[in-house]
C-alpha cells in the first residue's frame, strides 16, 4: 500500500512536532547551561545547576584557545562580504527586474541557476581560479568567494522585491526631475529597505556559519574563521576533555544567528515572503 | 502657460496601436478631458505629453516647442496619477517638496510653495504624516499638491478621482474645477467616466481604439455626436438605437422600424436623408427625448411622432421615472416625468421629440444628423 501523509492522524503529526521542538529546545538550553559549568559539574549530572555562573569557559576559549581571533576574523570577513553583496545585488536586481534589454532574461536565468549549483561540485575549478589569482589563504580571497556565492540568491530575493514596487513611482520621480540614479537611490532603495534587511540578515547568518569554503581556501591559523576555529577547537578540547570550553565555543558560534533570528524573525519572514510570493 | 498640440501623433506598442494619427489642439488655460472606454489609449496620450512614452510618429508641441525629444523634467508639466504614486517613505511635506529639492530651489522658496499649496488644498495639518496614515481623499490632495508646487504650465491628470468613493468624487470634481479657475493653467484630464467629462471639461476628446472620435464642448458632443460611438458613450442612460429604413412618402421622409415604428423626419433634416431613401439606417433617440404620450403637455402626439412599446421595468428616480421598454424584441429606455403611472406589462404609447432624433449611417456608423 502506498504511504500518504494525509492518512496520518493530525494529532500524531502535532505530537511529533511538539516532541521535536521540545527536543531541540532541550538541547539548546542544556548546551547553554553546560557552557557555564566546569567539566567536573558536567560529569556530575545532566540536570545539576552550575554552582556559580562563571564566564571562565568563555574567557578560556576566547583567549587561551584563540577563539576571539577567529571571531574577529569572521566578523571582518562576513561584514565586508555582506555589505558588498547588498551593494552589488541591489542595483543588479533593480535593473534586471525593471529593464528588458538584450540578454537580460538570460542573465536573470544565470543567477537563478547559480542558486541551484552545489558549491562542492565546483571546488576544483574554483581552486584553480583562486590560486591563479593568488587569492588562496587570504582575507580578500574569502571575501571574494563569500560575495560571489551569495549574489545569486540575494539578487533573486531582491528582484522579487523590486517587482512589487509599482513603476508609477518611478514615473512620478522622473516627472519630479529625478535621474534614473536618483530615482533608484531616493525612491526605490528606501522602499526596498525591508528586503535589504532580510537579505542582509540571511547572508550574514549563512556566511557566519560557513565552513566548507573556509576549510578549502584558508590554512593559515591567523586567517581562520570561527567555524574553522571551532573545528580545530573540537579536536583540541575533546582530547583534553574540556567539555565546558567546547560548549562555550559552540554557543559563541551560534549566538549571532540566534540573536538575529529572534530579534528580527518577524521582519525577516515578512521580507522573505514578499520577495518570493510575487517573484 | 501653454497650449499643447498633437500633429499626426501615432503610438505603437509592438502590434498594438494605442494612438492613431491624432491631431489635436489644446488651448492655453483650457480644461480638456480625454474620455473613452478602458484601453482606448487615454493614458498613453497623457504619458506621451509627459514624456514617459516615446512618440512613434508625429509631433507633440508644448507651446511652440516640439517636445518629442525633451525629457519629462524639462517639459514644464506635472502629473497626477490614478494610484497617486506618493512616495511611501516620505511624509507629505517631503512628497510635495521632492521635485523642488531636485531642482535645487532655495529652502525658503520650497517652504513657501509647499505651505501655499497645502493651504489651497486644506492639508496643512497633514504635512508630517506618511501617505499610509492618510485617507484616500487626503492622498488625492497630496498628489494634487505635489503637482501644484511645481507651478507647471500644463497639468496632466490620469483618472485622479477613480479611486475615491462616489460622494467624495462628486465633491472633488467641483474642487478641481475651482482649482483650475484659480491656477489658470492648462489641464489635460483623463477619465473613463462620461459624467466627469461632461461636468468638468471645457472641451472633451472622445477616444476609441486609439482614434479621436470627436473633439467638442460637452453640449455640442451631447447634441451633435459625430457617430454612434460618441452618441452611445456620452449621456446616461445611453442613447437608444433602433434599426430603421428611410422611406419616402409623398413629400415626407419616414424612419420605419420594428413593429409599427414609423417616425416622420422633421423638415429641418429632410435634405440630409434624401439620398438614404429605401436604405438601412440606425435611428437614435436619447431616453429624455421620449415621453409618455398620456402625460405629454408640450408635444402633440400623432401617428408620426409616436410608437408603442411594452413596459418591462419601472425605475422611479424621484423627480423622474426610467421606463425600460421593449419594442418588438428591441429594448429601449425612456426617462419620463414622475407623473407617469406606467406599470410593468402595460402597452404604452411614447412620444418622440423629433427635433432631437438622430439618424446614423448603417455601415459607417457616422451621424447623418
Ligand atoms: N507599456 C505598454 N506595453 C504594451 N502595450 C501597452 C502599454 N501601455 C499601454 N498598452 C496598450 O495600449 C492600449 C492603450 O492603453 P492605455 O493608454 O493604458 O488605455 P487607457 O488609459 O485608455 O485605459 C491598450 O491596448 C494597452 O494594452
Ligand atoms: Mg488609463
Amino acid at each position: 500500500m502506498k504511504f500518504k501523509f494525509s492518512e496520518i492522524p493530525k494529532y500524531l503529526i502535532n505530537l511529533f512536532l511538539i516532541f521535536w521542538i521540545g527536543f531541540s529546545l532541550f538541547m539548546f538550553f542544556w548546551l547553554i547551561l553546560s557552557s557555564f559549568k566546569t567539566t567536573r559539574e558536567i560529569y556530575m549530572g545532566v540536570w545539576t545547576m552550575p554552582s556559580n555562573i562563571s564566564l571562565d569557559n568563555y574567557i578560556r576559549v576566547l583567549t587561551d584557545f584563540g577563539l576571539l581571533r577567529f571571531m574577529v576574523n569572521s566578523l571582518f570577513v562576513v561584514t565586508i562580504s555582506t555589505v558588498l553583496v547588498l551593494v552589488l545585488s541591489a542595483p543588479i536586481a533593480y535593473v534586471l527586474s525593471r529593464l528588458k534589454f538584450f540578454g537580460s532574461s538570460f542573465i536573470s536565468l544565470g543567477f537563478i541557476i547559480g542558486i541551484g549549483i552545489p558549491i562542492q561540485t565546483i571546488f576544483i575549478p574554483l581552486y584553480l581560479m583562486m590560486s591563479g589569482m593568488s587569492l588562496t589563504d587570504s582575507y580578500l580571497g574569502l571575501i571574494w568567494l563569500y560575495t560571489v556565492t551569495s549574489l545569486p540568491f540575494t539578487i533573486y530575493l531582491l528582484m522579487g522585491f523590486f517587482k512589487t514596487i509599482p513603476s508609477t513611482l518611478e514615473d512620478a520621480a522622473r516627472i519630479d526631475g529625478a535621474t534614473a540614479t536618483q530615482s533608484f537611490l531616493k525612491i526605490m532603495l528606501p522602499m526596498a529597505r525591508s528586503g535589504l534587511i532580510s537579505a542582509g540578515i540571511f547572508v550574514f547568518v549563512m556566511l557566519w556559519k560557513e565552513f566548507l569554503l573556509a576549510l578549502v581556501f584558508i590554512s593559515t591559523e591567523n586567517y581562520k574563521t570561527i567555524s574553522l576555529g571551532l573545528y580545530s577547537l573540537i579536536t583540541k578540547l575533546t582530547y583534553t576533555g574540556d567539555w565546558g570550553g567546547l560548549f562555550a565555543g559552540v554557543v559563541l558560534v551560534i549566538l549571532p544567528s540566534i540573536i538575529f533570528y529572534s530579534i528580527l524573525a518577524r521582519k525577516f519572514i515578512a521580507g522573505l515572503t514578499v520577495g518570493i510570493g510575487k517573484g | 502657460m501653454a497650449s499643447v498640440t498633437f500633429e499626426n501623433v501615432t503610438k505603437k506598442f509592438g502590434d498594438v496601436v494605442a494612438a492613431k494619427d491624432q491631431d489635436l489642439e489644446i488651448k492655453d488655460k483650457e480644461f480638456l478631458v480625454l474620455v473613452g472606454p478602458s484601453g482606448c489609449g487615454k493614458s498613453t496620450d497623457l504619458r506621451m505629453i509627459a514624456g514617459l512614452e516615446e512618440i512613434t510618429e508625429g509631433k507633440i508641441k508644448i507651446g511652440d516647442r516640439v517636445v518629442n525629444d525633451v525629457p519629462p523634467k524639462d517639459r514644464d508639466i506635472a502629473m497626477v496619477f490614478q494610484n497617486y504614486a506618493l512616495y511611501p517613505h516620505m511624509n507629505v511635506y517631503d512628497n510635495m517638496a521632492f521635485g523642488l529639492k531636485l531642482r535645487k530651489f532655495p529652502k525658503e522658496d520650497i517652504d513657501r510653495r509647499v505651505n501655499d499649496a497645502a493651504e489651497i488644498l486644506s492639508i496643512e495639518p497633514l504635512l508630517d504624516r506618511k501617505p499610509k496614515q492618510l485617507s484616500g481623499g487626503q492622498r488625492q490632495r497630496v498628489a494634487l499638491g505635489r503637482a501644484i508646487v511645481r507651478e507647471p504650465k500644463v497639468f496632466l491628470m490620469d483618472e485622479p478621482l477613480s479611486n475615491l468613493d462616489a460622494k467624495l468624487r462628486v465633491q472633488m470634481r467641483t474642487e478641481l474645477s475651482k482649482l483650475h479657475d484659480r491656477l489658470k493653467t492648462t489641464v489635460i484630464y483623463v477619465t473613463h467616466d462620461q459624467t466627469e467629462a461632461m461636468t468638468m471639461g471645457d472641451r472633451i476628446v472622445v477616444l476609441k481604439d486609439g482614434f479621436i472620435q470627436q473633439v467638442d464642448s460637452p453640449l455640442e458632443l451631447y447634441n451633435k455626436p459625430n457617430n454612434m460611438f460618441v452618441a452611445g458613450f456620452i449621456g446616461s442612460p445611453a442613447m437608444n438605437f433602433l434599426d430603421a429604413t428611410i422611406h419616402k412618402d409623398g413629400n415626407e421622409y419616414f424612419a420605419e422600424g420594428a413593429g409599427a415604428f414609423n417616425i416622420k423626419i422633421p423638415d429641418m433634416f429632410k435634405e440630409k436623408v434624401k439620398e438614404y431613401d429605401n436604405k438601412k439606417v440606425v435611428f437614435g433617440i436619447r431616453p429624455e427625448d421620449l415621453t409618455d404620450a398620456r402625460i405629454s403637455h408640450d408635444l402633440d402626439i400623432t401617428k408620426e411622432n409616436s410608437f408603442e412599446a411594452e413596459v418591462e421595468v419601472v425605475e422611479p428616480m424621484g423627480s423622474e421615472i426610467y421606463l425600460y421598454l421593449s419594442v418588438d424584441e428591441h429594448s429601449m429606455i425612456a426617462r419620463v416625468d414622475a407623473e407617469s403611472d406606467a406599470k410593468v406589462g402595460d402597452k404604452i404609447k411614447l412620444g418622440v421629440y423629433t427635433q432631437k432624433m438622430h439618424i446614423f449611417d448603417n455601415e459607417t456608423e457616422e451621424a447623418i444628423f
